[in-house]
């Protein structure tokens, strides 16, 4: 093996090991996004409930849908969503926001990105706590695959892993990234079947196929759909695990070759 | 043992500027064809540090003399493993504890507690470890009930105070200091060095940069002048200080001279 890779792996090995670091660095970046607010880490379940009480009705009539298969629908997907997309684009920061601690000493890289990771598995279930309510209002069914959005979030915080390493290290050097990215999450939302179902493409064809190929699709089902009470399909769980596959080599080589130029370009 | 083993370490820090950009990239891309294996030799870059071959070892109190921007943070921060050398290799041996710019893990809206805790935690501290020396890092610090406060209502020398502290509470068998700690006053430079002796007591390795060769002589026993990224001479501290003060009057004479 190639000293570079040797390294690399050693980063990411130190990283994932020192979970007590991640883990408190987590928080403490939620306490530091809070401080002085009133109601803390409850602003984003917040936001995200005016979003869907707000717009979720509209939307249920536009897309001709009742309101007590959209309104949980609705909520789970844009609670799956916001975690895909606050890990993306705070991806593109994490090592530029980490600067000072990144040039004062020798850190795993890989620590920062499972930090930011956490911070956000955090968020995520304080944002469930609006799905709770959203059950509870429209009779969502407990079931024996509710428990199964724990394995899918597993595989989710794996991609972001390497998600995370990838845009952080480009983003790091390419500081246009971070915009670019936010702007690609914004067609992304559009694209994957999050504010609309699926089933409204039934009979086209070409559409359905682009969607399918989408494989952020696969990665939103295999937490959303064990929420709404349904085990995910099977092609979903290989899509979201091939992609850890594919990711983290790509990622792999692109760390082994770039780690340690990081610091130089902060 | 704790020891460091510098050879022929360079270092090149590239400068981006406006071509930090995709833009720029993409255009110097479009022109120079696809992929250009030179590329790195039209890269603007700044050597930092320039052939440096340095043994420090047990016991070694070193001293890093030079002007601003003779390369002394950028080689302490080799030594403390945040940059990589571009050219040459460094082993480093030993438990390390950096006091560099800033204590890692510092933020000036937690409590002085909760940077004990949080910079503890960085530096290779257990929970228990921390919490069994908590006291002790609060007595040498000697700031009493401003640990209750927020860092930001310090002043600077009572920051540095509590860094310092931290920095020097999990024993390192290396300790990298920057000048900074000079700013503590003169009961806290009394505190500082017995902690200092203390350390240095079990054979461990000191490096601290300065352009000022009083805190020096006091600290080191031997020293290096860097000048422009390279070693110009080592030696003890008393000679390694002439050779800086006559260095820097030769330099005096001949800006004066071109003035005139």
């Amino acid at each position: 093996m190639k000293p570079q890779y040797a390294r690399a792996l050693n980063d990411i090995w130190a990283g994932a090991g020192s979970w007590q670091m991640w883990t408190r660095l987590g928080w403490l970046d939620i306490r530091r996004r809070y401080r002085r607010t009133a109601i803390g880490p409850i602003w984003t379940s917040f936001n995200v409930a005016t979003m869907v009480f707000s717009v979720g009705f509209l939307w249920a009539a536009l897309f001709n849908q009742p309101t007590s298969d959209y309104m949980p629908f609705l909520c789970a997907g844009i609670v799956v969503w916001q975690l895909i997309n606050s890990i993306v684009t705070e991806g593109g920061t994490v090592f530029i926001g980490a600067q000072s601690l990144l040039t004062s000493m020798k850190i795993p890289q890989s620590l920062l990105v499972a930090a930011m990771v956490w911070r956000n598995v955090i968020v995520f279930f304080h944002n469930l706590a609006v799905f709770a309510i959203v059950m509870v209002i429209w009779h969502v069914p407990l079931t024996l695959s509710t428990p199964l959005f724990l394995p899918g979030l597993v595989l989710l915080a794996l991609n972001a892993l390497w998600v995370g390493i990838l845009v952080g290290i480009v983003a790091t050097r390419f500081r246009d990234l971070p915009q670019l990215m936010t702007g690609i999450m914004q067609v992304m939302m559009f694209l994957t079947p999050v504010m609309w179902s699926r089933d409204i493409l039934k009979g086209k064809a070409l559409a359905s196929k682009i969607i399918d190929f989408n494989p952020l699709t696969h990665v939103v089902e295999i937490v959303r759909a064990p929420l709404l009470g349904s085990a995910p399909p099977i092609e979903s769980w290989i899509v979201s695990g091939l992609l850890v596959v594919v990711g983290g080599a790509t990622t792999l080589y692109m760390f082994s070759r770039f780690r340690q130029r990081v610091p130089y370009w902060l | 043992m704790p020891r460091i083993v510098l050879e022929n370490v360079s270092i090149d820090f590239p400068i981006y500027g406006s071509s930090m950009s995709f833009r720029t990239e993409l255009l110097q891309r479009a022109a120079g064809g696809f992929i250009r294996r030179d590329s790195k030799k039209q890269r603007v870059t700044i050597r930092g540090l320039d052939g440096i071959n340095l043994v420090i070892d047990e016991g070694d109190r070193l001293g890093i003399i030079g002007h601003n921007g003779a390369g002394k943070s950028t080689l302490l921060k080799v030594l403390a493993g945040v940059y990589e050398p571009t050219e040459g290799d460094i082993v480093t041996e030993g438990r390390l504890s950096p006091l560099l710019n800033i204590s890692p893990g510092w933020d000036v809206e937690d409590t002085g507690y909760e940077n004990i805790k949080n910079c503890g935690l960085f530096l290779g501290m257990s929970p228990d470890e921390i919490r069994n020396k908590t006291p002790e890092i609060a007595e040498v610090s000697g700031l009493g009930s401003y640990l209750d406060l927020p860092v930001r209502t310090y002043s600077a020398g009572m920051g540095v105070r509590l860094a310092f502290s931290i920095a020097t509470a999990i024993e390192p068998e290396i300790l990298l200091l920057d000048e900074a700690i000079a700013a503590g006053d003169a009961s806290f430079a009394k505190v500082a060095q017995a902690r200092v002796e203390r350390l240095l007591k079990h054979s461990r390795i000191l490096v601290i940069a300065s352009h000022g060769t009083e805190l020096l002589k006091t600290w080191c026993n031997r020293a290096i002048l860097l000048e422009r990224g390279r070693i110009v001479h080592q030696g003890p501290v008393e000679e390694t200080a002439d050779v800086y003060r006559e260095r820097t009057q030769a330099l005096h004479a001949q800006l004066s001279a071109a003035a005139e």
